[in-house]
């Protein structure tokens, strides 16, 4: 099981995911993985602060798996949501 | 068109101004994302998938230049430079930042133009025919009766917290165009046998997860009880709704539990009382909203134009643009034309600012500055002579917008899906370009004649699967994209909805099944004039089950 914390910055919706510092990032590929239930049980308690501090809302985990090298939501919503619209790639973002 | 009185401009203003406040309290964290989430609904921002969207009103789809040239420089400065046209004749953006939204609602104000009541459970947008004060087949225009509905509407106290969302639609040709009967509130302008204007009153249509056709509650109605009768059905509905259940709390659910002659004694006991209250509309007034939307002068004009009559001859594009995107005009020597924002493999009802800065242009020389937004995600210029049609043909055609498919097969509405949308469940926007690339701009789409695809990505039915003469709903189904296929829906006159062929089909296999049936009424129509709506209610759906299923075993899953 690998997974990555996700949520909407405020400022403006943008998906973001919860980095290897505990900060936001814009990169899934620069997203924290966290390889237990547990560990990504706590890093998402521990990131509801920044809900609480108006960075971020709507924080959840989502499940990742390795794709051609590289990590990749499991779920096409969360695909779409790291990747940007398929129809628009020109407006994604870089892994 | 419509002008802003002194109080349509203030309340405007004072909204504005309000959420700006809400905005700077919601970002300084003085506001939590709980208590905010209500009044950003209320200004029509919501939180999609990617980012922010701000879904901006146009009254029963009715657009000036100058207003249309917002909406490009909006897209340019604020978003990634297009917008989105929708079922609702509304447009979105799909990418405001926060903090920019109270701006963009100071320059919509700007022009006459807000996003209020585009969200939550309020009236929303009352909508109409496209055509609308244009249509040759047109009784009465719709647009001052939508614009009073608009009037009332706006922040009534008593309506702003309804068990749902209420949308109301008004047409005013016997062709129904406004889709009325799978709206909350129909109206369908008519004459009675004295001459005198009224409407039939359709009320309980809606899509959704369950979705049902209107009833015809009133067969007459005077025009001056336009407000009072509206008051009275949405006054039995506030009562009466369920706000148990938010599945169940549309007005369709009460009125097809109570039925339709229950219905309507509860309408007609509230509607005596209301009268005394004096919602009665004076003649005055009806006239006054009504010279706003005076048909322009349009001095007559011969029928065939010389020019276009020679260019149909050896230009066989413009020649098909003009039999298929250009409508009668209820003036002789003038059309209606219809921009198609469906290009074959295009996102249906985008826009560039780029292509809404042309059109705003087209239509200050040709159109006597307006445009139309359809139901149908296309572009209207109401009121181009024929004499002008080569010039608008040539300009749109620079603009990638000349597609002659107003109303066939490519023509595809199209929600946003889960491209974009927090609700969606399967893409949408890509299995309709996947079809209008299979059929293309050929001979065989003319020949295929109208057909209307709706493609929905959730059950919601934005894209208003139920009434596509073949309708596509996208779900998902063990983490795959999976879409399953109506077929003999239509919004118009002769409202059905679509029925289940049978099984979902994979992503990969939806554009071969659609493609299926329509060979198969290719193979099953009488001749050229049966359409796919009239050769499918008198074949029935058996042949087309059994060319999707049983020809091909294991082609559904």
């Amino acid at each position: 099981m690998n997974q990555v914390i996700t949520a909407s910055r405020l400022t403006d919706g943008a998906v973001v995911f919860l980095g290897q510092d505990r900060t936001w990032v814009e990169r899934l590929a620069q997203a924290e993985v966290f390889s237990t239930v547990d560990a990504s049980a706590e890093a998402l308690k521990s990131a509801q602060k920044d809900e609480q501090a108006n960075v971020v809302l709507d924080i959840y985990a989502i499940d990742v798996a390795p794709k051609a090298g590289v990590l990749v939501p499991i779920k096409l919503r969360e695909a779409i949501r790291a990747q940007g619209p398929t129809v628009h790639p020109e407006h994604g973002k870089p892994r | 068109m419509y002008r802003y009185d002194e109080f349509d401009a203030q309340f405007v203003a004072q909204r504005v101004a309000q959420f700006r406040d809400q905005v700077a309290r919601r970002l300084s964290g003085e506001l939590t994302e709980e208590q905010f989430k209500l009044h950003r609904l209320m200004n029509g921002v919501y939180l999609q998938l990617h980012a922010y969207m701000l879904r901006v009103a146009i009254p029963y789809g009715v657009l000036s230049s100058r207003q249309l040239r917002k909406l490009a420089h909006i897209a340019r400065r604020y978003d990634k430079g297009f917008g989105h046209f929708t079922t609702r004749q509304n447009i979105q953006y799909n990418w405001p930042a926060l903090a920019d939204c109270p701006d963009i609602l100071d320059e919509l104000a700007s022009v006459e133009m807000h996003a209020i009541q585009t969200s939550g459970n309020c009236i929303r947008n009352v909508t109409a025919d496209q055509f609308a004060g244009a249509a040759a087949d047109e009784v009465a225009d719709p647009r001052p009766y939508a614009e009073i509905l608009r009037q009332w509407s706006s922040l009534h106290p008593e309506y702003s917290f309804l068990p749902r969302k209420f949308k109301i639609a008004v047409t005013g040709a016997p062709k129904d165009r406004a889709a009325i009967q799978v709206h909350d509130i129909g109206y369908h302008v008519i004459k009675n046998n004295r001459g005198e204007i009224g409407f039939a009153v359709y009320v309980g249509g809606g899509q959704g997860r369950t979705p049902m056709v209107a009833l015809k509650i009133r067969d007459f109605l005077p025009e001056a009880e336009l407000l009072a009768y509206t008051d009275a059905i949405v006054r039995v509905y506030n009562l009466e709704g369920r706000r148990d259940n938010k599945y169940k709390a549309r007005i369709k659910i009460l009125v097809h539990e109570k039925g339709a002659e229950a219905m309507r004694t509860a309408v007609e006991a509230e509607f005596a009382k209301v009268r005394e209250r004096n919602l009665t509309l004076p003649d005055a007034d009806i006239q006054a909203i009504q010279s706003y939307f005076a048909l322009p002068n349009l001095p007559g004009k011969p029928v065939h134009a010389e020019a276009v009559e020679a260019r149909r001859a050896k230009d066989a594009a413009f020649d098909r643009f003009v039999a298929v995107n250009v409508t009668p005009h209820k003036v002789a020597g003038y059309g209606v034309v219809t921009i198609s924002l469906k290009p074959i493999g295009g996102i249906p009802g985008d826009a560039t600012a780029e292509q809404m800065d042309l059109v705003a242009d087209l239509a200050e020389r040709h159109s006597h500055d307006e445009i139309r937004v359809s139901h149908e995600q296309n572009l209207v210029l109401p009121h181009v002579a024929f004499e002008d049609l080569p010039a608008v043909y040539d300009a749109l055609a620079a603009a990638d917008l000349a597609t002659a498919n107003a109303g066939l097969v490519t023509d595809i509405i199209a929600c946003p899906g889960l491209d974009y949308c927090a609700l969606a469940t399967a893409r949408s926007i890509p299995v309709a370009q996947r079809i209008s690339e299979r059929f293309g701009d050929s001979p065989r789409a003319q020949d295929i004649g109208d057909l209307k695809i709706k493609i929905s990505g959730c059950i919601n039915a934005c894209g208003h699967h139920h009434v596509g003469h073949i309708g596509i709903l996208g779900l998902e189904r063990k983490g795959e994209e999976t879409y399953q296929i109506t077929l003999g829906g239509t919004a118009d006159e002769t409202c059905s909805l679509g029925t289940l062929t049978g099984p979902g089909f994979s992503s990969e296999d939806v554009v071969d099944a659609v493609e299926t049936v329509v060979n198969t009424y290719l193979g099953v129509r009488r001749d050229r004039s049966e359409d796919f709506l009239s050769t499918f209610r008198r074949v029935g759906m058996a042949p087309f089950k059994q060319a999707l299923y049983e020809k091909n075993e294991g082609a559904g899953i």
